[in-house]
């Protein structure tokens, strides 16, 4: 396990209200492998991304990174840790400094962390670039002059130059085009074997996860409500949510046609969970039970490692 | 659906093309655009990033700044006119009632100061009477009452039409208080209050999740079949497409590059680009590291590849494809491609082996 | 309803062109010149547009001017005794001639060598009044902005009660404390005039800690400072700039102010202000005397307000296209 979370928890207050964007989430991450945290606006996984490497301090909970607890160690030593968990952010056209050139984006780790200067980094800099398949012709260029695609190559190569274990990457192909989409998948997966990667991927396109994961999780305003292998997931969905959601994405198969039948209706700010009962329940078209509006249902072992959490476990599956 | 009916199209495309006057030079953004869109159609515009697809549907309702652009060759024929001819009160009485406009930003497509009744009424009043050409939003003035309280009771049906529960309480509410599916099916609601002819969605659900999106599909469907709309849908999503439109066109670097019924288009595309396109869609049987893209890069369009734009980044490649765009040709039933593979009346060039 | 069709416009610069050499380039300069292409093309974009701009340009030529006379008067003022001090009673008051092209004083010195030697003092205070006033500013600024808190508060109320001295009154203070001249008076101008600065910086500094790039560094590790100085404050260059093009007109209007009310610049030493009040008192018939000087200042004033416009236009990041 390279990385484990144990009932991490993250509440927000905004005036009298409190918000809990993320709400004692646990899960393991094995090193090398590929973990998909799929969720929607709301759902509260970009801020578990950045909880991790605690750019934002978690309320509750321990997060342990290489046998590590991160949540104890003072802000100091966190810094050494950071070289080892990088994040990759999902909007290419922002999360660049505009007035960086590439070569000073992504020498910059090593520069802040002293790992290398002078002759040294400039090598290490155009190796990276080559790697991520950047003309190393262009290092005196602003980020502005390149295209959606390369600037997220320039965001991979910055997080990886140190050769961190954990790289975190919050829809980092969201904002791309579908064939620019393709070749930054490849690359990751290629320098995932490269270099043993371990990543948290973050998204909400489920084709996405399908591709690129070995286990995933779905979180939904703040909680876990299912998780499991991604064969688990994607072919026996057991939580009404999962399932409503699969429904959801448009097909680029014209014979499945998803137009018909019922799935998600309304969403999170017009039907509001009130905080008591199952957190989905406001906007779920299985027959509820009593429980589902009085008690939280928590994270259940239902299968073969597949956990969710929903009063109506034994809801059939038809496809 | 054949492409050939007695009826005259509602939109056509004759050979446009268009260009961009920027400082660093001129962008060739429309490279002879041909579609045609009959009425009753719901077409998905698809393609990435510059390829040109929201020029091209801006071009109907003539909401392309004209500098920087221009156009400098061939016509937008809507409802029999030709829309590059049109301007001033003409263009806005068309603009007003016979086609309506969703974009992609749900977030800044309503104005934050006014609620939602007030640019409603604006709206329908705009339409209907083709009035509101002193810009002054009719909802603040204390214009004829009978009008505005019709305007006010149409407006509240929309919202129910278009989902938005309890409409005659929310219709007061700001844009900030409702969610983005909310303004969405508001601007939605704005877009076929005049019952348009047409209705032209650029990316609308782009900044949606995705069960928002469904729901919003949804009911564009619906709202084609109760109200006789034809859609031109702007996506790069081609799942979008594929879920709710009768036909598919396809664009690369300011052509369409391939065009016909949606079916056809996805299960057995012609075009090396779309082939490639669809190809990248990572899907339920993917594996693992062999999704396969489009090699190369998009091309800039200042100093465009010659001929055929694809030509740099395709795989069958060959020399007179750089000689000239080559036009689009019937390949199916309603399906046509522009490429040389399929030059000689519709058949596959049996020396370049694999496709068919 | 606002209306973005162009969602799709092809950015100019989205495909890199691909530079292909295989043989090293054959000096330094022109290696240099390769590897910046693409900013000097910025650049020379930038003066394009700039230069379109008619009143821009005249901007541009007065402040130019301005410079020159600053840096070159010296050497070329036709009577510089008359700069400091010579008294030549038998020529005083004698109108515009072509000996004395602005007409002489009442101590019969040359108006136009000491409106000329007034321009050069002008300058020099102005550029001591903004440097040190961007220096103090912008710094507390970036911290009070960055960490937010009570150290924000402290700061910012601080700056809060500065700005409500008007300079003049604050320079007549520190002048009735420790003297007139005009190093007291540049000291009084400084001191009001960095809260302007702090109190930009502080509100562009709210919003830049918030962007993605931000969060980006500091998830690779880098400390506060470095965020600051290394990331945040050269996104905020342009816009101090353009603020200090404007102001710097303004500071020199404030100087001819103090001098006017005669704390500033100490006669004989010649200074716009102190010569325009010299002079009123022989406005209707000896005209010159205040009329000169007051042409120059506004001339200059003008010069850097339609610099700074200009500037404005060309690098506020909501005018560029990108």
């Amino acid at each position: 396990m390279i990385l484990e979370l144990r009932n991490v928890s993250k509440v927000f207050h905004s005036g009298d209200r409190i918000v809990r964007a993320v709400d004692n989430v646990s899960l393991s991450l094995t090193a090398g492998s590929t973990f998909g945290l799929i969720g929607e606006s709301g759902s509260g996984k970009s801020t578990l991304a950045r909880l991790i490497p605690r750019l934002i301090e978690p309320t509750a909970g321990d997060i342990i990174f290489k046998d590590k607890t991160l949540t104890t160690l003072p802000q100091r030593q966190m810094r050494h840790i950071r070289e080892q968990i990088q994040i990759v952010f999902q909007n290419p056209f922002s999360s660049l400094n505009p007035r960086m050139t590439v070569r000073q984006l992504i020498g910059e780790p090593l520069v802040i962390h002293k790992r290398a200067s002078g002759a040294a980094l400039e090598e290490r800099v155009r190796d990276m670039m080559a790697l991520v398949g950047l003309n190393t012709e262009h290092a005196n260029r602003f980020p502005h002059e390149f295209s959606g695609g390369q600037r997220q190559r320039i965001a991979i190569a910055r997080a990886l130059i140190l050769e961190p274990g954990l790289v975190i990457l919050d829809e980092p192909t969201s904002a791309l085009d579908v064939s620019v989409q393709a070749q930054v998948l490849n690359l990751l997966l290629d320098l995932q074997n490269r270099f043993g990667l371990t990543y948290l991927l973050i998204t909400h396109d489920l084709s996405v996860v399908e591709y690129m994961a070995d286990q995933a999780a779905l979180m939904y305003l703040g909680a876990i409500v299912e998780q499991g292998t991604i064969s688990q997931i994607m072919r026996q969905p057991k939580h009404p949510y999962t399932r409503a959601l699969l429904s959801d994405v448009p097909s680029t198969n014209p014979d499945q046609r998803m137009l018909e039948h019922i799935s998600l209706e309304a969403d999170i700010v017009s039907a509001p969970w009130s905080k008591v009962g199952c957190r989905f329940s406001p906007r779920c078209s299985a027959a509820q039970v009593s429980a589902c509006k009085t008690i939280e249902p928590l994270l259940e072992v239902v299968g073969d490692g597949q956990r969710i959490a929903c009063h109506l476990v034994n809801v059939p599956v038809n496809d | 659906m054949s492409v050939t009916t007695a009826l005259p199209p509602l939109v056509e495309f004759r050979n446009l093309y268009a260009e961009m006057v920027t400082f660093d030079g001129v962008v060739k953004v429309l490279n002879g655009i041909n579609l045609t869109i009959q009425k009753g159609d719901l077409i998905g515009l698809v393609g990435e990033t510059g390829c040109g697809k929201s020029v091209t549907a801006m071009s109907i309702p003539q909401l392309v700044p004209q500098p920087p652009a221009r156009y400098t060759q061939g016509e937008v024929w809507f409802r029999g006119e030709n829309m590059l001819e049109k301007s001033g009160e003409a263009l806005r009485q068309i603009r007003a009632k016979h086609i309506g406009v969703v974009f992609q930003d749900p977030m800044t497509g309503l104005n934050p100061v006014f609620t939602i009744e007030q640019q409603m009424v604006d709206s329908i009043l705009c339409r209907e009477d083709a009035l509101g050409s002193t810009g002054f939003p009719q909802g603040l003035l204390p214009v004829n009452r009978r009008k505005r309280q019709a305007a006010s009771d149409r407006a509240i049906s929309l919202l129910k039409r278009v989902g938005v529960p309890e409409a005659e309480k929310r219709i007061h509410a700001y844009p900030h208080e409702f969610s983005g599916g909310m303004r969405q099916r508001v601007l939605i609601a704005m877009a076929i209050a005049g019952r348009p002819d047409l209705l032209i969605a650029d990316e609308p659900t782009t900044a949606l999740d995705v069960s928002v999106q469904a729901q919003i599909l949804r009911l564009i469907a619906e709202l084609v079949r109760e109200i006789d709309l034809t859609v031109l849908l702007i996506t790069h999503n081609i799942g979008l497409v594929a879920q709710l439109c009768n036909r598919i066109a396809v664009m690369y670097a300011g052509n369409v590059i391939e065009v016909g019924p949606a079916r056809s288009i996805l299960t057995a595309p012609k075009h090396p680009y779309t082939r490639g396109l669809l190809q990248a869609i990572p899907t339920a049987e993917t594996a693992r590291g062999t999704l396969k893209g489009v090699p190369g890069m998009v091309p800039g369009l200042i100093h465009p590849p010659s001929g055929c734009r694809f030509h740099t980044r395709c795989a069958f490649a060959q020399p007179r494809c750089k000689i000239s765009q080559p036009p689009l040709l019937t390949t199916g039933d309603g399906h046509q491609t522009a490429c040389v593979l399929y030059d000689s009346v519709g058949v596959p060039d049996e020396k370049h082996g694999q496709l068919v | 309803m606002s209306l973005n069709p162009l969602s799709e416009i092809p950015s100019t610069s989205s495909a890199p062109p691909l530079l292909v050499t295989n043989s090293e380039p054959q000096n330094r300069l022109t290696r240099w010149l390769k590897d910046h292409a693409s900013q000097l093309s910025d650049i020379r974009r930038g003066l394009f547009r700039f230069s379109r701009n008619r009143l821009s340009m005249i901007g541009v030529v007065i402040v130019l001017l301005g410079l020159l006379i600053a840096i070159t008067a010296p050497l070329w003022v036709p009577y510089p005794d008359d700069v400091t001090g010579s008294v030549n009673m038998s020529i005083r008051l004698h109108p515009p001639s072509a000996d004395h092209l602005f007409g002489t004083d009442d101590a019969g010195r040359d108006v136009f060598s000491r409106t000329i030697m007034a321009t050069r003092i002008s300058f020099e205070v102005g550029v001591i009044i903004l440097l040190v006033a961007i220096t103090v500013g912008v710094f507390l600024g970036a911290i009070a902005g960055y960490f937010g808190g009570w150290i924000n508060q402290v700061i910012m109320r601080f700056t809060d009660i500065m700005l409500t001295f008007p300079g003049i009154f604050l320079a007549l203070a520190i002048s009735a404390a420790l003297g007139r001249g005009v190093l007291n008076a540049t000291l009084a101008l400084s001191v009001t005039w960095w809260p302007g600065y702090c109190r930009l910086v502080e509100a562009q500094m709210l919003k830049m800690k918030e962007e993605d790039f931000v969060a980006g560094a500091r998830a690779l590790g880098a400390g506060n400072l470095r965020i600051i100085f290394r990331h945040i404050l050269p996104n905020l260059l342009t816009a101090i700039i353009v603020k200090a093009s404007m102001d710097f007109g303004f500071a020199v209007l404030n100087l001819a102010a103090l001098g006017f009310i005669g704390v500033g610049v100490l006669p004989p030493e010649p200074d716009w202000g102190s010569m325009i009040a010299a002079g009123r008192r022989f406005i209707p018939i000896s005209w010159w005397y205040s009329t000169f000087p007051g042409l120059f200042m506004f001339i200059t004033v003008l010069g850097f307000n339609l610099l700074g416009d200009g500037l404005r236009d060309l690098l506020d990041p909501n005018a560029t296209v990108r």
